[in-house]
């Protein structure tokens, strides 16, 4: 009974352990994937050296290094488990907790994992290196560090040792040496069994050293050593800022102020509860008290739990582009199971719209398919040029400026294995051969990208081995245009749409962005040239038949002007050229179907029109021309 | 299908193996010559590219890399009758050896020994020249990603160029946080002398922070009587006066081309500002005239700077300049000038036609003239005025007694040549250049005869011959300095936080 009573909590906090993994990797597998892509790390003394020009570089180096193997999320969310674990192992010592107590210290994995949960869109805009891992391994090294404190019996010992660590731990670990320090503290504190009234003088001495320490070793080390770090960052060095532009979003700090108040109550509650309880003779009370606090923590956690819908569907389906697996990102963009069901964002769709295109379906599904302009579930404004920008900019043949987002976010957020791949890529197809080479031979030097980069070593190589590759094979051919002073003022959407249906292409992929583009931006005068374009270069093929939507438009083009010259008959009206047009007979009929259904709904607002139109008439172009309107794109 | 892999998989093991075993093996004693080997005439591949350049006798070790395939490599160093002996494919002398290769030698000659599946081949052997004539001990340089909108951390760097010391001038991050962000540029000295600064901050505590003799100051240029503050600066060789241009400056991006991003002036004038009086002065100039990239003659007499005139060509209203501009891009060619400068006034005379790039349908920028006041060395490309972002551009130069210009094909690559700068005792010249990748700008210095030759460039040494491979920022400006600068970039900080003194 003894033996049990003695593991039953270190194997309840065990299995929470587990279940607290296996519930991230069941949610956030893809998120986890993606953080390692948008991070780097690199075994070479420059990259080291790069790390550690501000303090708590070395913590952030070995986050990042840590970071790299959510490549395999099993793997780096089983690690992070690990390290989890050895926190509430050294807690436990630490503290001195004992029995049901232990509990507690399951509260400072909660907070962690509400660290790893709340990010968000932060995926995207986090500047701090391995931000990750960091909370996990500065708290694992602030706990490393307090262990022998405590052991030291010498008062001046004890201020030696706090003083090494507070001035040497800085550049390590950054503003984490501060949670060291308030360990060394809240350690004694619990030795003492919170009777320090007997050496008052000695921890009155100890925690005024601490908060010195605190005081003047970060400007002083700035002044001394750190000349690229502005004061007021200094008490902030290694821990992530959630500024964005002038807004400081405090309701991410939560988590990390809750990690020095979990630490805070495995410090008091035994102490204090233990004291209530042998007074009263209840031995309910510890029990009770670890329950509720770590049902509070687990409150907070989900509360800071990120289950956007349309953020884990537009991480998928960038995962599912990365992978080539087209299917994939429509059957995530269709799929029920990740969350509420919303309105997709402008990325979603047109991230749908290039799965489709490349499955040559767009033509006729692209309005099958949820349509939306829903803003990101992120208190900023996100940009796309951030998110999915750079990918959809690259498979659309605008290398230049797929390029020019993935520089500018390197220099922004940090290079990344993301970054750094695109740029390689794209390098490849605009034959910048040094370049790519560059980027090659540092992707080579990761841990788990190195065949990635052999692939495409080999195409510096053997250039011609490009036309071969099933990712680039379309977007070679896309990219063979003339060049052109142009920017996109960070509206990917708006500019590919305008460049597309404005252009003109021999290659039938550009040429059918250009007719797709023209039908998006609803542009009469621009869709009957390309449509006619379309027309020449196709209808000799064996079995050609003209995509639905692209009838859809040309019947209703038709009709919203009939006596208008033909595009595709000279001579001819459009009303008559539509009588030799053979258009299948369910787009005339839906047609028909609509305007008489709009005839009843004559009196509807149009709001309350998208919403009768929609079960019947959601999936045809009639509907995205009438009542799919000023949707904005970011 | 599976045995080939098999097969491969264990000669590939096998391979790795031994060539674990020989590199063991090799580690542990030091290197040796082959007794055996056989004679290639092919230069070795070396990175950075060091083959038959002439480097200053004062120079930091020239460390490289060797790219050829192999498993085993010696280097052997012969000069002045001694050697030294190098394992392993990256070749970094120490300093001590270094000295004692250059001191004294006109030539060190270097041989490469490369191994593979057990023999041994002896590349092409190649000699780096050693010139007497010193090299300035210090460059500085900006340090910034080639990203076109976004910064983050920016350095002004300091580097000796005697070892591999580097050091921060000034670092933008210092006065930066998310809120408020800070770029900083255009750092220039007055001959040479440390003690005797500029540089820009933008946005953030903007202004222009001026060094002088230990009196620091931020000024805030923007007086009205010009288009804006000073940016393109050149300080006048012995007066408290620099000259700048001051620009409007716009970039859009090329959609299909490996130049990236086109960087062109809508507007840009002259003015000379003042040290002690605080004062701006503005050149007057025609309106179509978009001048830039001052620099003084050595006696402080003339100031040269690069024109082109532009007049909008597209006469409707509605299209803007700016617009009209990057229409026509290409159209915009500059020609060198001079106007003669008159201390006791701080006049400026008539403009006189240095160099006239534009007849030859060229553009010419960044007139930089030896200190002895005989050569004018610039760059020029097919169109434009920042040639770093033009694969065309090269560097020229410009006999100011017999008006004779000759491209500089013993210095120039297949890609951007741009900013360049005269050591102070004019036998060396530093130059940027994209030859490397074609994206990031990397310095090079090379050897003047002080008859219009230059010697073969070579890369800024590093101690690990690497660095600039892995490295993703570009050295911007680079410029010698007779020594390093002593005001720490704390204090550099501090004064940037100050108030700022309006100029008048």
């Amino acid at each position: 009974m003894k033996y049990i009573r003695r593991f039953l909590v270190p194997l309840l906090l065990a299995v929470a352990l587990v279940v607290m993994g296996s519930l991230v990797l069941r949610t956030e597998s893809e998120v986890l994937s993606r953080m390692q892509e948008l991070s780097l790390w690199l075994p070479t003394k420059y990259f080291f050296k790069t790390s550690t020009i501000y303090p708590g570089g070395v913590l952030t180096w070995a986050a990042a290094y840590m970071t790299q193997h959510f490549y395999y999320p099993a793997l780096g969310m089983g690690l992070m488990i690990v390290a989890w674990g050895l926190i509430m192992f050294l807690t436990c010592r630490l503290f001195r907790l004992r029995g049901v107590w232990q509990g507690l210290s399951l509260l400072v994995p909660l907070c962690l994992l509400a660290c790893l949960v709340q990010t968000g869109y932060w995926l995207y805009y986090m500047k701090l290196q391995g931000y990750p891992w960091v909370p996990t391994l500065g708290i694992l090294l602030s706990l490393l560090l307090a262990m022998p404190y405590r052991r030291i019996t010498k008062l001046w010992g004890r201020l030696a040792y706090m003083a090494v660590v507070g001035v040497l731990g800085y550049p390590l670990m950054g503003a984490w040496t501060f949670l060291a320090l308030a360990l060394f503290l809240l350690s004694i504190f619990s030795c003492d069994g919170g009777k320090t009234s007997s050496r008052l003088k000695e921890r009155a001495v100890e925690g005024v050293l601490a908060l010195v320490l605190v005081a003047i070793v970060p400007p002083i080390m700035l002044q001394q050593f750190y000349g690229q770090v502005q004061m007021s960052e200094a008490w902030w060095a290694a821990m992530p800022s959630f500024q964005y532009g002038k807004v400081d979003l405090l309701e991410y700090r939560l988590a990390y102020y809750a990690i020095g108040l979990s630490f805070l109550l495995c410090a008091l509650c035994p102490v204090c509860c233990d004291s209530i309880a042998t007074k009263k003779g209840s031995n309910r009370l510890p029990a009770f008290i670890v329950l509720l606090l770590l049902a509070l923590a687990c409150f907070g956690v989900s509360k800071r739990w990120e289950r956007d819908t349309n953020f884990h569907k537009e991480v998928a389906m960038n995962n599912a582009i990365e992978r080539l697996d087209w299917e994939g990102v429509l059957r995530v963009s269709l799929s029920k199971d990740m969350g509420e069901p919303m309105p997709p964002t402008r990325v979603m769709v047109m991230m749908k719209n290039l799965a489709l295109f490349r499955l040559g379906r767009a033509g006729d599904e692209m309005f099958h398919y949820p349509e939306g302009a829903e803003q990101q579930h992120a208190p900023w404004q996100v940009r796309m040029t951030q998110v999915g920008g750079k990918l959809l900019y690259y498979h659309y043949g605008k290398e230049g400026f797929c390029y020019r987002w993935c520089m500018e976010d390197g220099v922004e957020f940090g290079w990344s294995v993301d970054v750094l791949k695109y740029m390689t890529k794209c390098s490849l197809i605009t034959h910048d051969w040094d370049v790519a080479q560059k980027y090659i031979d540092m992707l080579q030097q990761t841990t788990y990208h190195r065949q990635w980069a052999e692939k495409y070593a080999t195409y510096v190589r053997h250039p011609e081995l490009m036309k071969e590759d099933e990712e680039m094979r379309p977007i070679i051919p896309m990219a063979s245009f003339p060049d052109r002073l142009d920017g996109d003022n960070t509206l990917v959407e708006l500019y590919l749409l305008k460049t597309f249906s404005s252009g003109f292409g021999a290659d039938p992929g550009y040429q059918e962005m250009t007719l797709l583009s023209s039908l998006i931006m609803k542009d009469i005068e621009l869709f009957w040239p390309r449509f006619r374009q379309y027309l020449n270069m196709h209808q000799q093929e064996e079995g050609f038949h003209v995509p639905l939507h692209y009838q859809e438009a040309a019947y209703l083009y038709s009709m919203l002007e009939p006596q208008r010259p033909s595009d595709l008959w000279p001579g001819m009206t459009n009303a008559e050229a539509a009588e030799r047009i053979p258009f299948d007979e369910p787009v005339k009929r839906r047609y028909k179907e609509f305007m008489e259904f709009n005839a009843q709904c004559g009196s509807m607002s149009e709001e309350q029109k998208k919403s009768a139109f929609l079960p019947q008439f959601g999936d045809t172009f009639y509907y995205f021309y009438f009542l799919r309107r000023n949707q904005q794109t970011n | 299908m599976n045995i080939m892999n098999n097969i491969i998989h264990r000669s590939v093991c096998r391979d790795s193996i031994a060539a674990l075993a020989i590199f063991l093996i090799a580690s542990c004693g030091k290197p040796k010559v082959p007794q055996q080997y056989a004679d290639s005439e092919q230069l070795p591949r070396v990175f950075p590219e060091y083959t038959g350049v002439t480097v200053p006798v004062n120079i930091a070790p020239l460390t490289f890399a060797i790219q050829d395939e192999g498993t085993d490599f010696v280097t052997r160093f012969t000069a002045g009758g001694q050697e030294w002996l190098f394992g392993g494919q990256d070749v970094c002398p120490a300093p001590k050896q270094w000295k004692q290769m250059v001191n004294g030698n006109d030539k060190v000659m270097v041989e490469v020994f490369v191994g593979q599946n057990g023999k041994w081949t002896r590349k092409a052997p190649f000699a780096i020249y050693v010139s007497s004539d010193p090299i300035d001990p210090y460059i500085s340089y900006r340090l910034i990603a080639p990203s076109y909108v976004t910064y983050e951390d920016l350095t002004i760097n300091q580097r000796c160029l005697e070892n591999y010391d580097e050091s921060l001038i000034y670092g933008n991050m210092s006065n930066s946080d998310e809120k408020d962000g800070q770029c900083i540029n255009c750092h220039a000295f007055q001959q040479y002398n440390p003690n005797r600064m500029q540089f820009h901050v933008r946005q953030w505590l903007g202004g222009t922070i001026i060094a002088y003799d230990g009196k620091v100051e931020r000024i805030d240029m923007k007086t009205g009587k010009t288009v804006g503050a000073g940016v393109y600066p050149a300080w006048h060789p012995t007066e408290k006066f620099i000259a700048y241009s001051t620009n409007h400056t716009g970039q859009s991006f090329h959609t299909n081309d490996n130049q990236k991003v086109e960087v062109q002036d809508t507007y840009s004038d002259l003015m000379l500002y003042d040290i002690d009086r605080h004062e701006v002065l503005p050149l007057e100039t025609d309106t179509n005239d978009l001048d830039c990239f001052p620099f003084w003659s050595p006696d402080g007499k003339y100031l040269y700077y690069c024109s082109a005139h532009y007049e909008k060509q597209d006469t409707a209203e509605a299209v803007s300049k700016e617009f009209d501009l990057i229409q026509h891009y290409k159209d915009v060619k500059y020609c060198l000038y001079r106007r003669p400068f008159t201390l006791k006034d701080r006049s400026f005379g008539e403009r006189e036609m240095v160099f006239d790039a534009a007849a030859d349908s060229m553009s010419a920028t960044l007139p930089r003239i030896s200190p002895d006041g005989r050569w004018l060395m610039f760059t020029m490309g097919g169109h434009g005025v920042f040639h770093i972002w033009h694969a065309d551009a090269d560097l020229y130069l410009l006999n100011l007694q017999s008006s004779e210009v000759r491209r500089l094909d013993e210095l120039n690559s297949d890609n951007v040549e741009s900013y360049h700068s005269w050591s102070s005792n004019g036998c060396w010249v530093i130059f940027s250049s994209r030859r490397t990748d074609g994206n990031f700008t990397r310095p090079y210095i090379a050897h003047f005869d002080g008859k219009g030759r230059f010697t073969k460039p070579f890369e800024l040494p590093q101690r690990n011959p690497r660095y600039h491979h892995e490295l993703l920022r570009s050295y911007n400006i680079p410029e010698f300095m007779t020594g390093p600068v002593t005001i720490r970039p704390q204090e550099l900080a501090s004064y940037v936080r100050k108030d700022s003194i309006k100029a008048k």
